[in-house]
């Protein structure tokens, strides 16, 4: 299924230079976020960077692209070192950034949008127009650049961009997860672009956790691994889907026999859910699913697969389009909110759904009671004042203030409000959308602790997290979401690393008569 | 506000005024004598009403700019009630009716500009500009056609029944009985902000409204309902300078209040306690500009540069100061 | 009818120009609430110095530099120091109409009888009927007219142009392009200031030749119901300012003869057609995206 090298890869001399980065490392305070990068992208090719959220692949672009500058190591263009500090810099050395938000302007035209990035004065000229024109076709596409950006299809945006970015005579493309928002049909044009791109001489880093890509597309391929690089390929065609996918989540010891089977009764129930997914617009299938009082259900799967989706449809924020989602036979989308605040505990992945940065952490702890249960009237403020005093303490949020306002927080804080606002009510649902995002690993533990607390007490939790070895040692059973799809669950004593890659590999497409 | 009234002082020098004679009269005119007080309070009335019909959408993250248009439509709805139904005077309380019928009538322009801001995401700054000058030409075309006072040498309405007046203590210019109105007014929303449910979902709805969204409160629903309710706080206020002070509508009926207190609830930050002491300090300065003219010769419109300029600092001090955070954090 | 189209024009122009300053702050992301104040700060210091320098050329001169001074005021607090918009525009109005009238009774009225000088009848096109009262007015009028042309041709036909529109559309692609957002948005709003204090001097100068407290009396707001029907084009904003004017103009008809409608009735008529435009449009009538947000980007 690979492409056979491209021609031009076997061309003169100049045609096998690359760009190379060799150790590079980046810090953030005590974080490392890039600790040891090191990888070849050759001219001609397409090159996949993989890796799981987190693993350091944006920190890497952020630094080629000239955004951040590298704290050690060596970036090397045909084999010379070279400086890039600027923005500017990395457009001189021939380096361009697709990133996977678009950066065209959706009311200006394509000739328009292209100008300002390309023309001195700005303004659309005949030379620019008729060069951009020439480069889509080098490509193999056209596009009307009298029409408006937001007139065009995600796909074509995505090709005006990367015609735009290679005017700039870029050599190195970097494509920074082009097909997070790309239909499967829209994906194959794109890969058929990027080929042609490398065929003319390009060297093509497309950035992504999707792994089946980097199987079916790609001609070398980069595996980073909690900021470094663990694993180069020179024929991903050739590795097998467990190959790629212990690369990127490492080798998972198989869970020990601790849990037992949890015998509560059904709390959560889905059956024939389809959806379009409420944050993403993806495709939401949950074909079947329970989940018992006292059970924990992780779900395993790469960001960007419909989590926060699936996370805001079990919280009962949003209600899917077809299918039930019963908490003790009720449907979850139809509780009023009294009674889904009190008997669901959700934390989201998304801060400002659970959390303001203009009221205090007092407010911040009390919302929903004041919303629901207890008027501020001066005697439940002070009520609620002091029980969220408890709540900081126990949940040690810092500054150790309820008066603080939610602004002046870190992160991690922000995140321990959300959590201990959720965790401390008595629920029947508990859902964790990436709840120990930003913390260090002590409290992720302690999150987990206080996940199994809940399940004691009777909760189902479902447990969405992005490491894998973090949901097979809290979890009693496991499912996988790929593109918005949830497999059926099993005991996570089942769960072995073939089955997940396998699962997240996935790519038949979701049936469209489920009962 | 201070500093409004420091930088008096300074323009009356370059003007060439007795400065402390220039103080003397800002202060004396409200506070000088029982009457100063009594217009001081009259000059209050609307600020008050009508800062909170500014202040209940601001708390929701909306500008209501339609406080002229809304007042003008509940002075104007009370009137027609008290003219078309001169029975109501004698009953007593009537004039509560009057009052309901003017807090309807603003309720109804806050609902066209709260269903459009709601539903059709148009923004409320631009219709509710419009609908001022809607009721605007309205009310002139009745004043000065239908409705008419014929008894009048000018364009004015005829006149509520004295019964369905609100007394002022102590002869024409006393004390003011509609402050009540005002002071309940403000009470009451303050109430509803700091102690119930729906105005804390509603502080929720302007400081985290994503956050308010994901628990369960209706976003739209609560920006129309805030528009409506400032609405029926500028018509009450309408409706009050009607029954309270003016009596009937003329051309001149409101001299600008509404923008004056897009300036009011914004130095209060929406806290509707804070309007009340807010507008009472631009009406002690609108009241000592009336003065100053003819005392020492500056022209009364300075009160009006004092007020603004607080206003602008505020409005500068609270945007960098933002724009700072968002810089330490964004890193 | 004659007369009507004349009226349309005196009071219109005001308008217009009020209008085009709003679209062009508007258009860079920054909503100008302070066009009211733009216009009074304009009519006076028109007013001002064409009375003292008996020119009117200088009192143009004069206003047009206030304008911008104005401008430059709400481009520091709104841009710069990113100040609520809508809270400065509002406040900036009330400190101008306070600081005009105060300066106003000091000098007193005399001070501002302004020098008069003829219309500028343009050759064959003052005399088609009608329409003719566009081209025998003012000059003050027709370079008016000149900026419709001039910032359609700024805005859509240059470089520049693409660079506001981006700033109002996108602040963060347009950096990414390499556009200067906070000081396109600032000369954006300095210009605008200056644009609408020519319509302020038209009033001073071409219209009541002086000036009175208060005198732009809400012209400023009702340039945002202009806007909104031109949907922020200069030749759609030139056709909302003749709508309004027109519709203000009927106040004159009213004095002369008996008008068949009442006539407030008319002239609410053009707010209700923007409101009912906005409703019907809804967000697809929508200004520039990034209007009313202070620039929040790092560095």
């Amino acid at each position: 299924m690979t492409t056979a090298p491209a021609p031009s890869d076997q061309g003169g001399p100049e045609l096998r230079s690359s760009l190379q980065v060799r150790d590079v490392r980046k810090h953030f305070g005590p974080i490392l976020a890039n600790d040891g990068v090191n990888a070849e992208f050759r001219l001609g090719q397409v090159h996949a960077l993989l890796g799981e959220n987190g693993a350091g692949k944006s920190t890497l672009i952020k630094i080629l692209s000239g955004i951040y500058e590298a704290d050690g190591g060596e970036i090397l263009l045909d084999g010379r070192p070279v400086q890039i500090r600027s923005t500017a810099d990395a457009r001189a050395s021939g380096i361009a950034v697709v990133h996977q938000h678009s950066a065209l302007i959706g009311r200006l035209t394509v000739a328009e949008n292209i100008a300002l990035a390309h023309d001195g004065l700005g303004f659309p000229r005949k030379a620019v127009v008729s060069r951009f024109t020439q480069a889509a076709a080098d490509l193999g596409f056209t596009i009307d650049p009298r029409r408006t950006v937001e007139s065009l299809s995600v796909g074509d945006r995505q090709r005006v961009e990367i015609v735009r970015e290679m005017m700039t005579a870029a050599k190195v493309l970097i494509l920074d997860e082009p097909t997070a928002t790309l239909a499967p049909s829209e994906r194959d044009v794109l890969f058929a672009t990027l080929r042609r791109l490398a065929d003319l001489g390009s060297a093509v880093i497309l950035v992504t956790h999707r792994l089946e890509e980097a199987a079916l597309y790609c001609d070398a391929v980069t595996v980073l691994r909690a900021g470094r690089t663990v694993f180069e390929h020179e024929e991903p065609s050739r590795l097998s889907q467990a190959d790629l996918v212990r690369a990127m989540v490492g080798d998972v010891r198989l869970v020990a026999e601790r849990h037992t089977s949890p015998r509560g009764e059904i709390a959560l129930s889905a059956a024939g859910v389809r959806s379009r997914g409420p944050v993403s617009g993806m495709a939401i299938e949950v074909a079947q699913l329970t989940v018992r009082s006292g059970e924990i259900l992780g779900i395993a799967g790469v960001e960007g697969n419909g989590q926060s989706d699936l996370a805001e449809m079990l919280s009962g924020a949003v209600k899917p389009d077809h299918g039930s989602l019963l908490l003790h036979e009720r449907e979850i989308g139809a509780l009023p909110g009294h009674e889904r605040t009190s008997l669901i505990a959700y934390v989201p992945d998304d801060e400002s759904l659970g959390f303001s940065v203009n009221l205090r952490v007092w407010e911040n702890l009390s919302a929903e009671e004041m919303l629901y249960r207890r008027p501020p009237t001066a005697g439940n403020k002070k009520a609620m004042r002091a029980r969220s005093a408890e709540l900081v303490e126990r949940f040690n949020i810092r500054p150790p203030s309820i008066d603080a306002v939610g602004g002046q927080l870190s992160g991690g804080n922000r995140r321990r409000v959300q959590i201990a606002r959720e965790f401390s009510k008595t629920p029947s649902l508990v859902v964790c959308g990436y709840a120990t995002r930003g913390l260090d690993v002590q409290s992720i533990q302690q999150v987990k602790n206080w996940c199994r607390e809940l399940a004691n007490g009777g909760a189902a939790v479902v447990y969405i997290a992005s490491d894998l070895e973090e949901i097979l040692d809290l979890s009693d059973s496991v499912a996988v979401l790929a593109r918005g799809r949830l497999t059926a669950s099993r005991p996570a004593v089942e769960a072995t690393t073939e089955w997940i890659g396998h699962a997240m590999l996935s790519t038949e497409t979701p049936s469209e008569q489920t009962a | 506000m201070l500093m409004s009234v420091a930088l008096l002082g300074p323009i009356a020098a370059v003007v060439g005024a007795d400065v402390g004679h220039t103080y003397s009269t800002l202060f004396l005119t409200s506070f000088g004598s029982p009457f100063g007080i009594g217009v001081l309070l009259i000059y209050s009335i609307p600020l008050v009403l009508v800062g909170l019909a500014v202040a209940v959408p601001y708390r929701a993250g909306l500008f209501n700019i339609g406080g002229d248009g809304q007042l003008l439509m509940g002075a104007f709805t009370a009137m027609v009630v008290g003219v078309s139904l001169p029975g109501l005077g004698a009953i007593p309380g009537g004039v509560l009716i009057l009052l309901l019928a003017g807090a309807a009538a603003g309720a109804f322009f806050g609902a066209i500009a709260g269903a459009l801001r709601a539903w059709r995401g148009v923004s409320e700054i631009v219709t509710t500009i419009m609908l001022n000058f809607v009721a605007l030409f309205l009310v002139r075309y009745f004043v000065a056609g239908p409705l008419r006072d014929p008894g009048l040498t000018f364009n004015a309405s005829p006149a509520v029944d004295p019964g369905l007046r609100i007394a002022k203590l102590a002869g024409n210019a006393g004390i003011p009985m509609s402050a009540l109105v005002a002071i309940l007014a403000a009470a009451v929303v303050a109430w509803w902000a700091y102690r119930t449910r729906s105005g804390w979902a509603h502080r929720m709805l302007g400081t985290a409204p994503s956050f308010a969204r994901a628990k369960g409160v209706r976003v739209e629903v609560g920006y129309f309902l805030a528009l409506v309710a400032g609405g029926a706080l500028g018509g009450l206020a309408g409706a009050t300078e009607l029954v309270g002070n003016q009596y009937r509508i003329g051309f001149g009926f409101s001299p600008g209040w509404g923008i004056d207190a897009v300036a009011i609830a914004l130095l209060a930050r929406g806290n509707p306690l804070a309007v009340v002491p807010i507008a009472v300090f631009f009406a002690f300065l609108r009241n000592g500009g009336g003065a100053l003219q003819s005392a020492v010769g500056i022209p009364g419109t300075v009160v009006t540069l004092l007020a603004a300029v607080p206003v602008l600092i505020v409005a500068a001090v609270t945007g960098w100061r933002t724009y700072r955070k968002f810089r330490g954090e964004g890193g | 009818m004659e007369f009507l189209f004349g009226a349309m024009v005196v009071l219109g122009v005001p308008l217009l120009f009020a209008a085009l300053g709003g679209i062009l702050a508007e258009r860079s992301g920054v909503l100008n609430l302070g066009l009211e104040g733009l216009l009074l700060i304009g009519a006076f210091c028109g007013a001002l110095v064409g009375s003292s320098t008996g020119s009117v050329l200088t009192g143009v001169a004069a206003a047009l530099a206030a304008g911008l001074l104005g401008g430059a005021v709400l481009a520091l607090l709104t841009v710069v120091l990113r100040a609520d918009q809508i809270v400065t525009g509002i406040a900036f109005n009330i400190a101008m109409l306070g600081l005009t009238g105060l300066l106003f009774g000091v000098l007193g009225a005399g001070a501002f009888a302004t020098p008069s000088d003829a219309d500028t009848r343009i050759p064959f096109l003052a005399d088609i009927p009608a329409l003719g009262a566009l081209f025998s007015t003012h000059w003050i009028a027709y370079v008016g007219y000149a900026l419709v042309v001039a910032l359609t041709v700024v805005l859509f036909r240059t470089g520049l142009g693409v660079r506001i529109r981006a700033s109002g559309e996108n602040a963060e692609a347009a950096r990414a392009s390499g556009v200067n957002v906070l000081r396109t948005r600032f000369a954006a709003v300095v210009l605008s200031g200056g644009i609408a204090a020519l319509g302020g001097a038209f009033m001073s100068l071409a219209d009541v030749h002086g000036f009175g407290e208060n005198m732009v009396d809400g012209r400023g707001y009702i340039a945002f119901a202009i806007i909104i029907l031109g949907r922020w084009r200069p030749l759609g904003v030139a056709a909302g300012a003749a709508l309004f004017g027109f519709a203000q103009g009927l106040d004159l008809f009213a004095q002369t003869r008996s008008f068949p409608l009442p006539l407030e009735a008319v002239q609410a008529v053009p707010y209700v057609i923007a409101l009912a435009t906005a409703a019907i449009l809804g967000k697809k009538a929508r200004p520039p995206a990034e209007e009313g947000r202070p620039l929040m980007l790092a560095g």
